[in-house]
């Protein structure tokens, strides 16, 4: 098919710098490309595959990944997580998700901010600081600029939601080429060796996400058959079991107050976490957290006590894998594999549950968190034009529709339809004489209108005023490869047509974020600079603390002149560490580092001689 | 009677395009190429959508009920690989608006031709048989054409007997589902033998297309009546004839 190469233009492309994969996770985020025909993790700038995704305040500035996760309980009220949660929501949409957070939420004009510091962010600005980060990680992993990207999202995310992450990659300055699905770039990984065939489910739990997507594997085509879930069940949700719990029991001995307590808060989550993690290998765990007026709270944990009130939770993910399998039109014997993704499934009642959903042990042997980044990586270099012989073939997860009269959803497009995809059909009026109609698009599975998610709203005027019924007026569907949705209404009879291309009804017009890219502009270099003034903090400080605490008692030990030399070295890291030039940070702290070898030796050889 | 139809439904028959097809990018001669008509054999641009082209020729099969599932997906992932715009992501913009319009075609022809129910009405509003432009916006729903009177009237007549005598209601509502039930069996048993008529006809006898479109009108004034029994049910669940069953 060299012919196609003549509009694929390839060269250009190439020039253009590499395309990555990254996946936006609730808990972590990761970036990938594929080098030399594989797909390949890249390091972060703190030299882990996984960035949190957590962004924290210090001093005054945004900063983010392990740093800001570290600030989770040590500065809970500057430091907030999980925001993937609140990604593409109104604030009446969040009610019950977010009193469970320890971080505020702050209802705004449509979209909810979260407070971090003095300031308001929405969920599509802290989404972008993460992928800012991500993408200096493969700046400086790779050495060259990275521009453009493919996201994943998870599969049963709604249109808002999408637009939300497409919004948050623009922000951060990168061209979002395609939003996937993260089952189906797990399933790219997992298939990518083309020995895989056949009927597939992919059963992913992540953080705070459940997707199952139903696939048939064949001859390098993947072609999602169904796909279903539930964007608000993660492994932050069996996190609460443990905090609801402690949070029972710090009640009755210590009163309500006590629980107001924000970094407290914190602290159980994060130790529940732990606990849970912990009891993924063994059969028991304890839990420990200091109370803020004294004493700790202690709870011992067996796994089976976990397990079962795991297990209930855990059902919650039946009822969307069957639905699924309804959809693809399979039951669970056809399939050849079922395929775990997410952290979560390296617990055994995650396995256990869906092996009792499926009547089969499930496949634990890909990389429950890398995996998705991979398939995004994957795509990625499908869409270079650089891997020719697979190919994507995914759906829409929830139905496209429009209001009709009396408040009902006609859909257009149903859900599990293969994109890109068309639709139309004619309406016609309800009134006489009527002139104008109403374009509500929906999207959702429920009947009542109002009981699904408002996309957008138009209005199509320079109706013909005829009798009720006699107008012919013909709506059309268009949605590309990108899941991007374009509505078209027309009357038949006058020609009169009016298009539109549906933006999100929760989130950020094009006007306000390039607005808010050309405010940045500025303050990126700023943001560097910032970045490596931290960096260099972080970097100095241990190597002060720890020279402070040893050298009074290695004083004997010492020449008079080592000890002056080093007293100098830590009075100018001292005077650095308090200025804000990097350079002289990261100078003064080698030098301290030269001027303390023999008192290393000494604590070393002491140490040595005491244990 | 069935004479007169049939010159009705002839004079709709879908004309079929048998003119020279040139690319629009390079003005090649389109016909005899691999992926014809999707793709230019000589510089593989996407074509537009053409006047003409239909769910039965996007995927080149005839238009018949019988359809070959697997042959079906062999030809739909045949067309993907060349036609996805994914294969067209760094193409010029034309190229790429060709190949989403054709490929949102080929999914929709893809899922209509597997689908029993879809299959039927694809094919009869190719033929242009019964009323296809129907769904109302910001308006009422459309008539679906009159009720078959017999059902009609045994229906209210069974309305009528629950309401005079409660104590025989609930053998009365069996009797009727069960005379629905068997209705419902007669007309997939007549539809499938007037589909295997049309195929076996080679697609000649529209007759056969017009009665399915009238079987078709019946079984769904039937599937109203079984969910108005089902709320008649429902209505009288509580009382102590019937049981909730
Ligand atoms: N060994 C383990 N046992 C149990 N849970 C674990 C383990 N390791 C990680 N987790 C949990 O997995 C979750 C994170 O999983 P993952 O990184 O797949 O999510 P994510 O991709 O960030 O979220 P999402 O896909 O929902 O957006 C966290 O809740 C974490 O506590
Ligand atoms: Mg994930």
């Amino acid at each position: 098919m060299s012919e196609l190469t003549i509009f694929s233009s390839k060269d250009s492309r190439k020039s253009a710098g590499p395309i990555v994969g990254i996946d936006l996770g609730t808990t972590n985020s990761l970036v990938a490309l594929v080098q030399n025909g594989a797909p390949q993790v890249l390091m972060s700038r703190e030299g882990a595959r996984m960035i949190p995704s957590v962004v924290s305040l210090a001093d005054g500035k945004p900063i983010v990944g392990g740093q800001a996760r570290r600030n989770k309980v040590r500065d809970a009220s500057h430091t907030v997580f999980s925001v993937k949660r609140l990604l593409g929501r109104g604030f009446d949409d969040l009610k019950g998700a977010i009193d469970q957070l320890p971080y505020e939420v702050v209802p705004g004009e449509g979209v909810a901010r979260v407070k971090l510091g003095d300031q308001l962010y929405t969920a599509v600005e802290i989404s972008a600081m993460i992928l800012r980060e991500l993408k200096a990680s493969a700046e400086a992993a790779l050495g060259e600029p990275v521009t453009r990207a493919v996201i994943t999202v998870p599969a049963y995310f709604n249109d808002s939601q999408r637009q939300a992450t497409r919004a948050a990659g623009r922000l951060a300055g990168l061209e979002v080429l395609r939003i996937v699905n993260e089952p189906t770039a797990a399933s790219l990984a997992y298939g990518l060796d083309r020995k895989k065939q056949g009927l597939i489910a992919v059963y992913d739990l992540g953080g705070g996400t459940f997707d199952i997507s139903v696939l048939r594997l064949e001859d390098g085509i993947f072609e999602v058959l169904a796909t279903n879930g539930n964007t608000a069940l993660g492994g932050d949700d069996l996190d609460r079991i443990f905090v609801a719990e402690a949070e029972r029991e710090i009640r009755k001995l210590h009163g309500e107050k006590l629980l107001s307590d924000i970094n407290l808060r914190a602290a159980l989550l994060e130790c529940a976490e732990q606990v849970k993690i912990a009891l993924s290998t063994e059969l028991w765990a304890v839990m420990k957290v200091a109370l803020p007026q004294g004493g700790v709270y202690e709870r011992t944990w067996s796994r089976s006590e976990f397990e079962e009130l795991a297990h209930g939770l855990l059902e919650a993910t039946r009822a969307p894998c069957l639905q699924a399998l309804k959809d693809a039109g399979l039951s669970a014997q056809d399939l050849s594999d079922v395929v775990m993704v997410g952290g979560p499934t390296r617990l055994s009642i995650v396995q256990k549950v869906a092996e009792e959903i499926f009547g089969r042990k499930p496949n634990t042997s890909l990389h429950p968190d890398e995996v998705v980044a991979a398939g995004a990586a994957i795509q990625a270099d499908i869409l270079a034009g650089n891997t020719t012989d697979l190919l994507l073939l995914d759906v829409i997860p929830l139905s496209l529709g429009i209001e009709t009269y009396g408040g009902l959803m006609a859909p257009l497009i149903p859900r599990n339809t293969r994109i890109p995809a068309s639709a139309r059909d004619t309406f016609t009026t309800f009134m006489d004489r009527q002139t104008g109609v109403d374009i509500h698009v929906l999207q959702g599975e429920r009947d009542r209108a109002g009981e699904n998610r408002s996309l957008a709203r138009f209005k199509l005027k320079g109706i013909e005023p005829l009798p009720a019924g006699m107008p012919r007026i013909e709506v059309n569907f268009l949605i590309d490869a990108d899941g991007i949705l374009q509505v078209a209404a027309k009357d038949l009879r006058t020609g009169y047509e009016q298009a539109i291309e549906v933006r999100p009804s929760f989130g950020l017009t094009d006007d306000e974020i390039d607005q808010m890219l050309a405010a940045q502009a500025g303050s990126e270099e700023s943001d560097r600079a910032f970045r490596k003034l931290v960096d260099a903090r972080t970097e100095a400080e241990p190597v002060l603390r720890n020279t402070e605490k040893h050298l009074e008692r290695a004083k004997e030990s010492l020449s008079i002149e080592d000890f002056a030399k080093i007293e100098g070295c830590v009075l100018s890291l001292r005077t650095a560490l308090a200025g804000d030039r990097p350079e002289a940070i990261i100078e003064a702290k080698y030098a301290l580092n030269a001027a303390t070898v023999r008192l290393a030796e000494i604590v070393i050889s002491d140490s040595l001689r005491r244990s | 009677m069935r004479s007169g139809l049939v010159a009705v439904v002839l004079a709709s028959r879908p004309e079929t395009a048998d003119s020279q097809l040139l690319c629009v990018n390079c003005q090649a001669l389109l016909q005899g190429a691999k992926l014809f008509p999707h793709l230019c054999g000589a510089c593989g641009f996407p074509q537009p959508l053409r006047e003409g082209e239909n769910s039965f020729s996007l995927l080149g099969v005839r238009p018949l009920f019988g359809q070959d599932e697997s042959f079906l997906r062999a030809r739909f992932y045949e067309l993907s690989r060349a036609l996805h715009p994914d294969r067209f992501a760094a193409a010029d913009p034309r190229a790429r608006h060709n190949s989403i319009e054709r490929m949102s075609r080929i999914n929709e022809a893809y899922r209509s031709l597997r689908d029993r129910k879809l299959l039927r009405e694809t094919l009869l509003s190719l033929f242009e048989v019964g009323e296809s432009v129907t769904a109302l916006g910001n308006s009422a729903r459309a008539q679906k054409g009159a009720p078959p009177v017999e059902l009609a009237e045994s229906w209210f007549e069974l309305q009528d007997a629950v309401m005079d005598d409660p104590n025989t209601a609930q053998t009365k509502i069996l009797e009727f589902e069960k005379s629905l039930q068997f209705k419902r069996h007669a007309f997939d048993i007549l539809m499938t033998e007037q589909e295997a008529l049309f195929d076996v006809s080679e697609g000649q006898d529209r007759v056969a297309l017009l009665e399915i479109s009238r079987i078709l009108r019946e079984v769904s004034y039937l599937d109203s009546l079984f969910r108005d029994v089902l709320r008649l049910k429902e209505r009288l669940g509580g009382s102590p004839f019937l049981g909730s069953g």
